[in-house]
């Protein structure tokens, strides 16, 4: 017996323990070795037969041999046990063919412009905003004169509203509202202030169906009004939302503009999610795609619903859902959120 | 609104200022930036200014010549075909070898047997403006030899100007603004018409109608003007690189002059104005113009005509007429310079379809100052450039209106500098805020000496700025010199008592998220409908809402029922091979109740089709009326409410809502309660045929009312103690005659128990229609809240419940 001998039988066991094929094999394999009567059980025996220093070696090398060999037969009977579990589950099941195809629910999509309306409600809920609502047929003097839009402005003509075919009123003639604004109105005569509110709406306008335009579309309007709000309020407030709508990276940026019933009027502008800011066909190479207009409450308007300015100031803006949709899922025409085919609505 | 930043910066007298600096500050200044378009100098260092020294017929070609050039030191001479050449011009030269501005390489050509060493160009081949009409003709302020990129080096932007702001319609209102951001200031002569009047000449004949029609008339008559004259070439260049053709002397004048001060004149050819006046007025009905466009006009009453004694001249603020037009041989003409009511300008071109720089700029309005300035302009610039003398003169104008505009300049703004500085969020210091608006031309009064003591300030804007009125317009003008990049973000408080989750949104959340969990897909449609699909509603002409000014036919009403639309997706989507289809909408329909406009929320479901979903186990589930009528009763479940359902209308008023006409439909009402009167939802089979509808299978549709179920759902939920004991089952078969429905049995089975104070269940297990009466089998799980019911009891409960039956003719059927 030397150092050799031994090496050759470890070998030995661990190439019979690799071929076996079950539980049965590794138990001849165990017998064989270990055993009473096994080969090892041999070795250990003769171990008194060898001179005391070689015996201390010899002794060494055979009990590390059998830590290491011991090990991996409980890795292979571990092993055996996991595949020997599966194959009797597959066996009392087997009546049931498991890869057949599962239950074809018909499926239900919100739609994409519902699903924005929804984000976008919420964010301003956590900013404190309630909603409030106004209806779609409206009287001229709330849509435009309230709102200091004046009786020769472009917006009033006829081929930029819709008016009904009803009497007139001692409000004024009876139209579709062509903006969310005058829900503004009917909240500041019905409430005092603080007012804080979101008023959201299907609007209408003048115009021919094409890929930029409709007839109909859907407004979410905003209106703060208090002692000393502030036109950085306003900033915040707008910034706030476009980093939680489209994300936390995006640049804004706010633009001079021109409303009459806010003063100073601003638009606010998103970097380009098309070509993030490097310009591009979508933004016409500016890197900024307009996104909303706003601006602070104009001191008429606050006449008008008899509050007084300096006492009181207020921030208004206003979006519209279908263009943060176009936005959002780069939809290039807007007319295909009233097709209703299942097959654009489904991918949202 | 174009301009050229090579014009800007001469206003400015700032040469070497950056260009790309000047559009960041007129972006700042509010003015969107459409587009930038710059000057291609490698072209133009290339491009020569020459002398022709003279001019030789083509041996061989009628239609060309050979042009001598000199550049000042080498000679060259080339092949030109263009018909302005003359011996002695100064134009531009490329040589061969080098580039235009399409990219094209000037090659060494032969022509017709002579060779021609580059070419002379035109403003077209050398990218400065669209014209191609003949070779560039300097004038003698170009240096011979030097290259055109001096003079060139030019920047072109597109800006969109504010509905309001009709100050800044030329490059003299855009530079004083610029000129205030860079600390610079603009050296301008004071003009006034003042001059002009106290040449004490005869007066102009001018007669304006209405001053509804026009605030003010300038009218300059200048005898023995020349319009052959050649105008110096940064005239030429300026307005064809904003986008106007070269027409004469006099009209290039004019519209330089309104580029430059941003107020439109028009130049009348005195010699053609009948007996020499000019009105304004309205158009007659039906009187025609040939515009200068060559278009002929037919005009309507509430457009404003300038006329002489006969006939229009001039379509008012929008377009010239021929028949007054300068020529050629013009020798008389009157300047025109007036303020016209901008919103007829506005209506009258949207009419006519006209856009012109005139009308751009008139529809914004016009100021006061601004209207004499131009005028001025006109005149000076025209004696200097076509000679001339005035000889008549007239300023009409309103008086009236005139005090209005300077009364309000005379009581001025109360400024409170605190309040804009909190409202701004920044510090507005006494001494820049002075600045600013003196430098807007305003004047300021301040009420105490030391300078920072003034916080509230009396402030007078100019004349020609109406759109400062308030407090806030001061604010604007203040955030738009500091730049809106400057404003701090700021959230406000949560200042609202209380906030929760709106009432409306849970309502409307809770009955898609149902619905698409039932497989309903959301659609929108438009509120608005053609005639014909308003049709489809029981006395609709009664009920309908009609659009004054419909787009068009196709959507010509407000819709007064959700089915025309829902019924159109459908069709689309079958088209498109998609199957089954559920759809379903949550949007307003209008009618007319009596006197009142309803508009209200309803929910509308169609449904189409097979569901296949368990297609390979061969039970195929078809989406049918009782589908629907599952939907719709799990919903009202949903919601917590109670209904009975009738196939008859039993409702005990007139049902006010719009109702689809039993000619397409045959419909099922859900309503609240026995009494009918309140209806909560409708579930319709549709007959295909009625409506020519080409679809296999059939078609069902539901309309569930939202507003009014919203009403009676009770928001306050509580709790009712479990059953403590079981229910007992029992199979019951009954054979029913035909007349009686099973809702009638249902409603007797039901009340039956009620009256005995017994929960219970009834389940159709079974059911087969007959020749002339039907079979049915009922599953009825019966309980008394307080005990269990033994086999005994429930017998005789059974037996009377049959009893109760036979009643009815509805007997027991045996096994």
């Amino acid at each position: 017996m030397n150092k050799d001998k031994i090496l050759q039988v470890k070998q030995q066991c661990l190439t019979a323990l690799k071929q076996a094929k079950s539980i049965n094999d590794i138990e001849k394999v165990r017998v064989k070795y270990f055993g009473r009567k096994g080969i090892i059980k041999d070795l250990f025996n003769q171990l008194k037969n060898l001179p005391l220093e070689e015996r201390k070696i010899i002794g060494k090398l055979l009990n590390d041999i059998v830590n290491e060999i011991e090990q991996i037969f409980q890795q292979k009977v571990e092993s055996f046990k996991i595949k020997v579990d599966n194959s009797q589950v597959r066996k009392e099941r087997s009546i049931l063919e498991l890869s057949l195809p599962g239950v074809d629910f018909p499926l239900g999509k919100k739609h994409p412009l519902q699903q924005v309306y929804e984000e976008i409600i919420e964010i301003f809920s956590y900013l404190g905003f309630d909603i409030k609502y106004g209806p779609e047929i409206e009287f001229e003097d709330y849509n435009f004169t309230m709102l200091n839009i004046p009786f020769d402005h472009p917006a009033r003509d006829m081929q930029d509203t819709l008016y009904l075919s009803l009497p007139e009123t001692d409000r004024g003639k009876m139209l579709l509202r062509t903006h969310t604004s005058p829900v503004q109105i009917r909240v500041m005569l019905n409430e005092k202030p603080p007012i804080k509110a979101i008023m959201p709406g299907r609007v209408y306008r003048h115009e021919n169906l094409d890929a930029a335009h409709l007839f109909n579309f859907h407004q979410i309007e905003g209106l703060m009004v208090d002692k000393g709000v502030k036109l950085s309020d306003l900033k915040g407030v707008l910034t706030y939302f476009v980093r939680s709508f489209f994300s936390l990276e995006i640049k804004s940026r706010f633009r001079q503009s021109y409303f009459p019933f806010t003063e100073p009027s601003l638009e606010m502008d998103i970097q380009c999610l098309v070509c993030r800011g490097n310009g591009c066909s979508v933004c016409k190479n500016t890197g900024f795609v307009e996104v909303l207009g706003c601006g602070m409450v104009h001191p008429q308007v606050l006449y008008n619903v008899g509050l007084g300015y300096e006492e009181y100031t207020g921030f208004a803006f206003g979006l519209g859902v279908e263009r943060f949709a176009m936005l959002k899922y780069k939809i290039e025409d807007i007319r295909m959120f009233y097709e209703n085919d299942l097959r654009f609505i489904q991918q949202f | 609104m174009k301009l050229s930043l090579l014009w800007l910066k001469e206003i400015l007298n700032v040469n070497n200022f950056p260009d790309d600096k000047i559009i960041d500050i007129i972006e700042q200044l509010g003015y969107e930036i459409e587009s930038v378009e710059r000057k291609d100098s490698d072209v133009l260092s290339k491009v020569k200014v020459v002398k022709v020294v003279s001019v030789e017929k083509h041996p061989n070609a009628d239609k060309l010549v050979l042009c001598k050039l000199t550049d000042g030191k080498t000679e060259n001479v080339v092949v030109c075909g263009a018909p302005n050449v003359y011996q002695g011009m100064l134009s531009a030269y490329v040589s061969a070898g080098d580039k235009l501005a399409d990219g094209r390489i000037v090659e060494p050509k032969k022509i017709r047997g002579i060779i021609s060493n580059g070419m002379l160009c035109s403003a077209k081949e050398l990218g400065l403006y669209d014209d191609h009409s003949g070779i560039l003709d300097l004038d003698t302020s170009f240096v011979l030899g030097s290259t055109l990129d001096r003079y060139f080096n030019d920047v072109i932007i597109d800006i969109a100007t504010p509905a309001n702001r009709y100050n800044c319609l030329g490059h003299l209102g855009i530079a004083k603004e610029v000129a205030i951001k860079i600390n610079h200031e603009i050296k301008t002569e004071p003009q006034t018409i003042l001059s002009f009047e106290n040449k004490k000449l005869p007066f102009f004949d001018v007669k304006i109608v209405s001053t509804e029609l026009c605030k003010r008339y300038i009218a300059i008559q200048v005898n023995n003007v020349n319009n052959k004259t050649r105008l110096p070439f940064f005239i030429t260049y300026r307005i064809n690189v904003l986008g106007i053709r070269s027409i004469s002397p006099l009209v290039d004048i004019s519209n330089y002059v309104m580029l430059e001060v941003g107020h439109s004149v028009h130049i009348f050819d005195y010699d053609k104005l009948k007996n020499g006046k000019i009105i304004v007025r309205n158009a007659n009905k039906g009187e025609t113009i040939l515009a200068l466009d060559g278009k002929e006009y037919i005009l309507a009453e509430d457009m404003i005509v300038i006329a002489d004694d006969t006939a229009p001249v001039a379509i008012a603020g929008i377009i010239g007429g021929k028949n007054s037009c300068v020529d050629d041989n013009t020798r008389n003409i009157v300047i025109e310079s007036a303020l016209f009511n901008r919103s007829k300008i506005r209506i009258t071109k949207k009419q006519l379809g006209i856009n012109t720089e005139a009308s751009y700029r008139f529809e914004r309005g016009s100021g006061w100052n601004l209207c004499e300035l131009a005028a001025i302009k006109t005149y000076n610039m025209i004696t200097k450039y076509c000679g001339g003398e005035m000889c008549r003169f007239s300023d009409e104008k309103d008086l009236n209106y005139y005090t209005t505009l300077t009364s309000f300049q005379q009581n001025g703004i109360r400024v409170n500098l605190d309040f804009l500085s909190s409202f701004l969020g920044f510090n507005v210091d006494t001494k820049s805020f002075i600045d600013l608006f003196q430098a807007l031309g305003s004047e300021v009064k301040l009420s105490s000496e030391n300078m920072d003591m003034n916080r509230v300030i009396l402030l007078l804007p100019p004349l020609d700025r109406q759109d400062i009125k308030f407090q806030a317009d001061v604010a604007e003008e203040i955030a738009r010199f500091t730049g809106y990049d400057c404003i701090a973000e700021t959230l406000p408080p949560n200042v609202l008592k209380y906030i929760r989750k709106n009432d409306v949104e849970k309502f409307y959340n809770q009955i898609l998220n149902y619905l698409t969990a039932m497989g309903f897909n959301q659609v929108i449609n438009y509120t608005l409908c053609s005639t014909k699909e308003n049709e489809v509603i029981i006395n609709n002409e009664e009920k309908k809402i009609n659009i004054l000014n419909p787009v068009s036919n196709e959507y010509s009403e407000l819709r007064l029922s959700l089915f025309s639309s829902l019924l159109k997706n459908l069709v689309l989507n079958y088209n498109n091979q998609t199957e089954p289809i559920a759809l379903t909408e949550l949007g307003k329909v209008f009618y007319k109740q009596n006197a009142k406009l309803v508009e209200e929320y309803q929910i509308g479901l169609i449904i189409y089709g097979e569901l296949s979903w368990l297609g390979w186990k061969h039970k195929v589930i078809e989406y049918d009326f009782y589908y629907l009528c599952g939907v719709v009763e799990k919903l009202l479940k949903t919601l917590g409410l109670e209904y009975v359902k009738s196939v008859e209308n039993v409702s005990t008023q007139e049902i006010v809502k719009p109702k689809l006409h039993p000619e397409f439909v045959n419909s099922l009402v859900y309503y609240f309660d026995v009494s009918c009167s309140k209806i909560l939802a409708q579930i319709f089979e549709i007959k295909k045929e009625k409506l020519k509808l080409k679809l296999p299978k059939p078609v069902f549709y539901g309309e569930v009312y939202i507003e009014d179920i919203k009403a009676l759902v009770n928001k306050e939920k509580a709790f009712t103690m479990l059953p403590k004991y079981p229910y007992i089952l029992r199979d019951l078969c009954f054979i029913v005659p035909e007349n009686i429905t099973y809702q009638k049995i249902d409603n007797i089975i039901s009340s039956y128990f009620k009256n005995k104070n017994l929960d219970n269940q009834i389940v159709l297990s079974d059911y087969h229609k007959k020749e002339n009466f039907t079979t049915i089998t009922i599953t009825l799980k019966i309980r008394d809240r307080n005990k269990t019911l033994t086999d005994e009891e429930t017998n005789c409960i059974i037996a009377q419940l049959i009893d109760e039956l036979k009643h009815y003719r509805i007997q027991l059927r045996e096994k």
